[in-house]
C-alpha cells in the first residue's frame, strides 16, 4: 500500500477520541466497550471537527486484556492494567498457550474500524487504527519495572516475551487491514525510557519485523521526550512518526529522511487543555511556521488529547490550520 | 576506605550483590552504618542522578542502581536506627488515583530516603482520602504526589482539595510531579512545588521545608 500526501494543503489530524463523550453525552467506558457508541461518537468528532484522519478510540489496554491481564475499568476514566504479571518462562508458555487470536474487546475496535472505513470511503481522509506497541504490551505483561531492568539483567527473558507480544500485534494489525485500515499508528510509549541501543535491540527490531510482514504503512508513537531516538526510530521502516510535545519538530526534520512524514506536536495539556482559544490558535500557528519547511507533515497533537479539554480549543486549532494550509476540508 | 569507593561503584553499574557483599565487609572493618549510607549510598546514586540527567544512562541503568540502593539501605537501615540517628522530615508519597506508574515515583522516594527524609510509600492509585489520612495520622511535612498521564494528573487538585477540607492544608507542603505535570499546572492547582525528574526533587523537598 503507498500513499502520497497532497501537495495543496497541510493534513491536520488531531488525535481526537475521548473529548468526543462531551458530544454523544456518553462516557469513556462506555465508547470503550460498545462499538455502537463509540462509532456514533466518533461521527460527531468528523463532522465537529472535520480533520483529515479517521481514527478510533486511544485504549492502551485492549492487547493486554485480550491475553488475560486484569484491567481496572473506571466509569468516568482511562482503563488500565492491573495485574497478571510475568515473571518466569514457564508463566510466559501458560499465556502463549492460552493465546488463540483475537479476543477480549479487540473486536469492538476492529468493527469501529470498519465501519468507518465504509463511512469515508469516499473521502480522501486517512482511514486509521491503533495497536500497542510490543515493548509496551511486553511491559503491561511483565511489569514496566521488571521488564526495563530485564533488558540488563535477563535479556533473553526479555526477547522471548516481546518475539510474543509482537506476534499478537501483528495478528491484531492484520484484521484492522483487513476491515479497511489504510495506516496503523503503533503506540509505544514505554519505548521512551530505554536508551537508543536498547531501543533498537528491544523495540525497532520487533516493528521493523512488523512493517515486512505486514507491507503497510505503519505511524510509530513515542510519548514524552523521544529526541535521543530520532536516529533510530527511522530504521523501523514507518511511513511516519507521531513526535511528542517535548521533541522541536524542525530539529527532528534535520535528523529524519525527508520521505518519512513527521507528525505532531502541540501539548495535549499545557496548550488544548490548559489554555484558551486564542492562545490555541497562536501556538498553532507558531508551531506551522517551525514547521513550514518539512516536506511532509501532519499537524497534530503531540499526544492523545485528554477528555475535559474545551471543545472550542480543538476548533481553534482546526481553524488555525486551515487558514496556514489547507484550502478546503476533505469532509465537504 | 577503599571499600565506600567500592560500594558506590558497585551501585552505579546496579550489581545488587555486590553492594550488599561489600556492605556486610565494610560493617565488619568497624565502618559506621551512617557513613556507608553517606559516603558510599547516597553518592553513588547521585552519580547515577548526574548519568541520567546527561544522558549517559536511561532508565533501566538508573532501576538496577535503584535496586541495588533499595538492598543497600534495607540491610544497613536496621542498624541506623539503633543508632539513634534522627530522620528529618516525613514525607508520604504515592501515584494518583487512576495511575498506576511507579517508576518516577518509586525513584523518587528513594532519592528522598537517600537524602534522610522518612518515607511513607502509600503506593499507586491512591485516593485522594488516603492522602489525607495519613497526613493528618502520620505528622508528614511533605505530601508528594506522581502521574503519568494526562488524564490522572487532575486528581492531583482534588487531593489538594481534600487536604483544604480537612484543615491541614496549611500544615503541610505539597509537591507534584511526572511526566505531563509543569510548574504552570503546580501554580494553578496550587501545589508548593513541582520537578522535572528525581534529583530536582530532593532539591525542591529540601527547599520546601527550608534546608537548602
Amino acid at each position: 500500500m503507498n500513499f502520497k500526501l497532497p501537495e495543496d494543503r497541510i493534513f491536520i489530524i488531531p488525535l481526537l477520541g475521548a473529548p468526543g463523550i462531551k458530544l454523544s453525552r456518553t462516557t469513556l467506558k462506555e465508547n470503550l466497550t460498545d462499538w455502537s457508541i463509540q462509532l456514533k461518537t466518533i461521527r460527531l468528532l468528523m463532522e465537529r471537527f472535520q480533520p483529515d484522519g479517521v481514527f478510533p478510540f486511544k485504549d492502551l489496554t485492549v492487547e493486554a486484556e485480550a491475553l488475560g491481564s486484569e484491567i481496572n475499568f473506571p466509569e468516568y476514566g482511562n482503563p488500565y492494567v492491573t495485574g497478571h504479571f510475568i515473571e518466569t518462562e514457564d508463566d510466559l508458555k501458560v499465556i502463549q498457550s492460552r493465546y488463540k487470536g483475537l479476543s477480549g474487546r479487540m473486536p469492538v475496535f476492529i468493527k469501529v474500524v470498519e465501519k468507518l472505513a465504509k463511512d469515508y470511503s469516499n473521502f480522501s481522509l486517512i482511514k486509521g487504527a491503533y495497536a500497542i506497541g510490543p515493548f509496551t504490551l511486553a511491559g503491561q505483561m511483565m511489569g514496566i519495572s521488571k521488564l526495563c531492568m530485564n533488558v540488563i539483567l535477563n535479556a533473553g527473558l526479555a526477547h522471548k516475551l516481546i518475539e510474543f507480544t509482537t506476534k499478537v500485534i501483528k495478528d491484531y494489525i492484520k484484521a484492522f487491514l483487513d476491515a479497511g485500515a489504510e495506516i496503523v499508528a503503533i503506540l509505544e510509549p514505554s519505548a521512551v525510557m530505554l536508551s537508543p541501543d536498547q531501543f533498537d535491540e528491544f523495540s525497532g527490531k520487533y516493528l521493523s519485523y512488523l512493517v515486512k510482514e505486514l507491507k503497510a504503512p505503519l505511524i510509530l508513537h513515542i510519548c514524552g521526550n523521544s529526541s535521543h531516538l530520532l536516529k533510530k526510530m527511522p530504521h523501523t521502516g514507518a511511513k511516519a512518526l507521531s513526535l511528542d510535545s517535548p521533541v522541536n519538530l524542525k530539529e527532528a526534520s534535520k535528523v529524519v529522511s525527508e520521505e518519512i512524514i513527521l507528525m505532531g506536536n502541540l501539548a495535549p495539556v499545557k496548550i488544548f487543555l490548559q489554555s484558551t482559544p486564542d492562545e490555541v490558535a497562536e501556538a498553532t500557528l507558531a508551531l506551522l511556521d517551525e514547521t513550514k519547511d518539512i516536506k511532509n507533515f501532519i499537524l497534530s497533537s503531540g499526544c492523545d488529547i485528554p477528555s475535559e479539554t474545551p471543545l472550542e480549543n480543538i476548533e481553534a486549532f482546526m481553524k488555525a490550520g486551515r487558514k496556514f494550509g489547507a484550502k478546503t476540508s476533505p469532509l465537504i | 576506605m577503599v571499600v565506600l569507593k567500592e560500594i558506590s561503584e558497585a551501585l552505579i553499574l546496579g550489581k545488587t550483590k555486590k553492594v550488599k557483599d561489600l556492605i556486610d565487609q565494610a560493617l565488619k572493618e568497624g565502618i559506621n552504618p551512617i557513613e556507608i549510607l553517606d559516603k558510599a549510598l547516597i553518592p553513588g546514586m547521585n552519580v547515577v542522578g548526574e548519568k541520567f540527567k546527561k544522558g549517559e544512562y536511561f532508565i533501566p541503568e538508573v532501576l538496577i542502581a535503584a535496586k541495588a540502593m533499595n538492598e543497600g539501605m534495607r540491610f544497613i537501615k536496621p542498624l541506623i536506627t539503633q543508632t539513634g540517628a534522627a530522620y528529618a522530615s516525613k514525607v508520604c508519597i504515592g501515584t494518583v488515583r487512576g495511575d498506576i506508574h511507579d517508576i518516577g515515583k518509586n525513584l523518587v522516594a528513594i532519592m528522598l530516603e537517600g537524602a534522610g527524609f522518612q518515607i511513607i510509600d502509600l503506593g499507586v492509585n491512591v485516593a485522594p482520602e488516603k492522602f489525607v489520612e495519613v497526613a493528618k495520622n502520620e505528622g508528614v511535612d511533605i505530601v508528594a504526589m506522581s502521574a503519568l498521564l494526562t488524564t490522572t494528573m487532575l486528581a492531583m487538585r482534588e487531593v489538594i482539595k481534600a487536604l483544604k477540607e480537612a484543615g491541614i492544608r496549611e500544615k503541610v507542603k505539597v509537591m507534584i510531579g511526572g511526566a505531563p505535570v509543569t510548574q504552570r499546572y503546580a501554580d494553578e492547582i496550587g501545589a508548593d512545588g513541582y520537578a522535572p525528574d528525581a534529583a530536582s526533587a530532593v532539591e525542591k523537598a529540601k527547599e520546601l521545608i527550608g534546608r537548602n
